[in-house]
């Protein structure tokens, strides 16, 4: 085995929290090296590029489940419970902001005190007026287009680039949404509409799901990274950890990791982050096991894993006369509602949901069945449905809000391993009744406002298996015993060990997780330095 | 601020920040070249008979057939194209092996016929039992490899006015946001709970 020299700071994982960590710190001055079981994704390289770039939805190694894309750096998932989850995630330096939508939306007020308001889950150890400057300092880091004064959500800073276009698409639901006298605005999203920084300004070519060649879709690889890596922070590819080593005291020591030929070494440092996502981090600390931790490390809550969320969705797609172009301009979220986001009882279910407009793929995403899984009929009347369907679609998404439950959890799986024979994660994950309440009143919602604004069909996705944001299995709390990071993501049982990324989460909200990762990461750095005296 | 160019960027921003082997943006849309007219040797190469490649072309011309001014699948390369994928995905000749083979005899126990024979009415009834026997089965593989074939071919992109807008090349005109759209929800009261 080689030991590496003793760094400050190790950091697991180089995505949206990872990269923010690692940055901050080595703006502090920190000496950070960061482990990341991927690579540097090359531009040129993403599907985009592609002429069949929709193929990736099917097959390929940029498809989004890495189940399906099975490259070298990737780890199984197994799936299983009342609806098994389709696990979409992915391993490089970016992490999964590799191709997400870039939809940047923070949490409510409301979001960080669910038990307190509502009466179930846990309220946060924090509140939104803790983390609104890390916010807007991750919103200044990533490089953001939208537009503040939103009436449904606190005041902001002025966003560092204007709104994207809104697009056919976006301009016609916002009539909609005005005719029912709903709430709606134009989103956040991590896609610049202005050069910025060292990056250049979207030229709205659509495709950017499957990555951003130019860099105006902020991924960490692009928008951390490049600053990090001048500030002195290393970042050590192709290393695959399989565990967290201890002291004698049951300090964090540092980590085991593989390299890509599979040579084991041990990085060592005084303090160890890991924000390997909702199911990566999870899979580590259980693999974790030790004298000290028979149960996994930082587990005397037996809660590490447990209590997995992952939004609820249900996709409804608007036919409309005119053309709407949904495969044109960056693919973002160009508008959101969130009429139905707080509880409201009478609706019968606790919590709410945001309605996301979302833009689209092209023909053949559209000829396969789109996102509502309906295929154009074959046959004689293939070419007139097609024509009726592309490119006609407004496509809303009702995301709604999850509530923690022990029996959605995040283990290991006992047979499966990944190729450098560590122990692969399953995941189990149910529907709850509150959750399927809560898609039904927004499909109901979703079909009325495709309406109001001139649809001449609805098409409908029905439940189908959750697939992204991956949250809550090793969550924030101020008593040990119902949660495993404290407020700073400090592990109760592991002083120099932290965890921030989705599943420092106490509770999911309705709303894309990226920006809040982000917040909870430039937070979590911040504590650590200013505790650094306690490491050495 | 500097006006960069995507060229730009990726030349200076990246390959300055350590981004390992970045080439920049291919300079011209990739598309793997799918012969329209490929030689009989290959098709044949490819593990399937002529008579297999009849039976193909004629099923995928009755799920995509020549209506309402486009061309059917064959038209554009549909057959060349499966082809072409049998040697990079594997099983998925197999698998259409057994699925022609399941045509044909769908066509002779309904009409004692090769489904090449059948009139195009009989060939859409065989593909429906076929449908109605496993549709999620074969059914689907095919309809969904054939839609495949075609809507990723450019002349039926141009017929559809699919403009696909390459990265090396401009993206769409889109009008620029205007806030004016937001008139109506901005004369509304704020609606989200203040929490002490």
């Amino acid at each position: 085995m080689i030991r590496e020299e003793r760094a400050d700071v190790l950091v697991i994982g180089s995505g949206a929290a990872g990269a923010a960590v690692t940055k901050r710190l080595a703006d502090f001055g920190g000496q950070v090296v960061c482990l990341e079981q991927g690579e540097w994704v090359k531009p040129a390289d993403y599907p985009s590029t592609q002429a069949e770039w929709e193929i990736q939805l099917r097959r390929g190694t940029f498809h989004f489940s890495p189940n399906v894309r099975r490259r070298d750096e990737d780890y199984p998932v197994i799936p299983t419970g009342g609806n098994p989850p389709n696990v979409l995630m992915f391993n490089a330096v970016g992490g999964s902001t590799i191709h997400w939508t870039g939809h940047f939306p923070r949490f409510h007020p409301s979001d960080f005190r669910v038990k307190t308001l509502d009466g179930v889950a846990a309220d946060w150890p924090i509140r939104y007026q803790d983390l609104e400057p890390y916010y807007d300092m991750n919103d200044r880091e990533m490089g953001v287009a939208g537009l503040a004064g939103d009436p449904a959500n606190p005041p902001r800073s002025s966003r560092p680039t204007p709104p994207l276009p809104l697009g056919q698409l976006g301009e016609t639901i916002g009539k909609g949404f005005d005719k029912l006298g709903w709430y709606w605005w134009v989103s956040d999203n991590a896609i610049i509409s202005r050069d910025y920084e060292e990056r250049p300004a979207c030229d709205l070519h659509g495709k950017c799901m499957f990555g951003c060649p130019i860099g105006s879709k902020a991924s960490t690889d692009v928008t951390y990274w490049p600053k990090a890596l001048r500030k002195g922070a290393v970042l050590k590819t192709w290393a695959r950890v399989r565990e967290i080593t201890l002291d004698a005291n049951g300090r964090a020591r540092g980590a085991l990791y593989y390299d890509r030929q599979g040579q084991l070494h041990e990085q060592l440092a005084r303090v160890v982050v890991i924000s390997a996502n909702g199911i990566g981090t999870p899979r580590l600390l259980l693999n974790s096991k030790s004298k000290l931790f028979p149960q996994g490390l930082a587990n005397s809550s037996g809660l590490v894993g447990k209590s997995f969320m992952i939004h609820p969705f249900r996709f409804l797609e608007g036919v409309f006369e005119q053309r709407m172009d949904g495969h044109e301009g960056p693919f973002g979220i160009p508008a959101f509602s969130q009429q139905f986001y707080e509880t409201d009882l009478k609706r019968g279910f606790l919590r709410g949901y945001t309605f996301l407009l979302e833009r689209s793929f092209g023909p053949l995403h559209h000829a396969w069945g789109g996102f509502v899984n309906q295929p154009v009929p074959w046959g004689a009347r293939h070419h007139r449905v097609m024509r009726q369907r592309f490119p006609h679609i407004i496509r809303i998404t009702i995301l709604g809000e999850d509530l923690p439950e022990e029996r959605n959890r995040v283990e290991l799986d006992p047979e499966t391993k990944d190729s450098s024979g560590i122990p692969a994660p399953r995941v189990s994950y149910t529907y709850s009744e509150n959750s399927l309440k809560m898609l039904d009143h927004g499909l109901a919602m979703a079909r009325q406002a495709l309406q109001a604004a001139g649809a001449i069909e609805t098409l409908d996705s029905g439940i189908i298996a959750p697939a992204f944001h991956l949250l809550g299995t090793a969550r924030m709390g101020i008593d040990r015993r119902n949660s495993v990071v404290t407020a700073w993501h400090q592990a109760h049982d592991v002083k120099n060990l932290f965890v921030v990324d989705g599943s420092s989460f106490t509770t999911s909200a309705a709303v894309n997780p990226t920006s809040t990762i982000g917040a909870l990461a430039l937070r979590c750095a911040d504590g650590i330095w200013e505790r650094r005296r306690e490491w050495s | 601020m500097k006006n960069l160019t995507r060229r730009k960027f990726l030349e200076t921003g990246l390959k300055s920040s350590l981004v390992v082997g970045s080439s920049g943006v291919a300079s011209t849309f990739a598309h793997p070249e799918v012969s329209a007219n490929p030689q009989k040797e290959d098709l044949l190469a490819s593990g399937f008979s002529q008579h297999d490649h009849g039976v193909l072309g004629a099923a995928m011309d009755e799920i995509i057939p020549a209506t309402d001014g486009m061309p059917a699948a064959s038209e554009v390369g549909g057959v060349e194209y499966l082809v072409h994928l049998f040697g990079q995905i594997s099983d998925l000749k197999m698998t259409f092996k057994r699925g022609v083979a399941q045509l044909v005899e769908i066509s002779r126990r309904r009409y004692k016929e090769d489904f090449l024979h059948l009139s195009r009415p009989q060939r859409v009834a065989v593909l429906e039992e076929l449908e109605k026997q496993s549709p999620q089965g074969f059914f689907a593989t095919l309809r969904d490899f054939v839609y495949e074939a075609y809507y990723t071919r450019p002349q039926v992109w141009k017929l559809i006015a699919y403009e696909v807008y390459p990265t090396d090349q401009p993206g769409p005109h889109m009008k620029p946001f205007d806030e004016v759209v937001l008139a109506e929800v901005r004369r509304k009261p704020k609606f989200y709970r203040e929490v002490q």
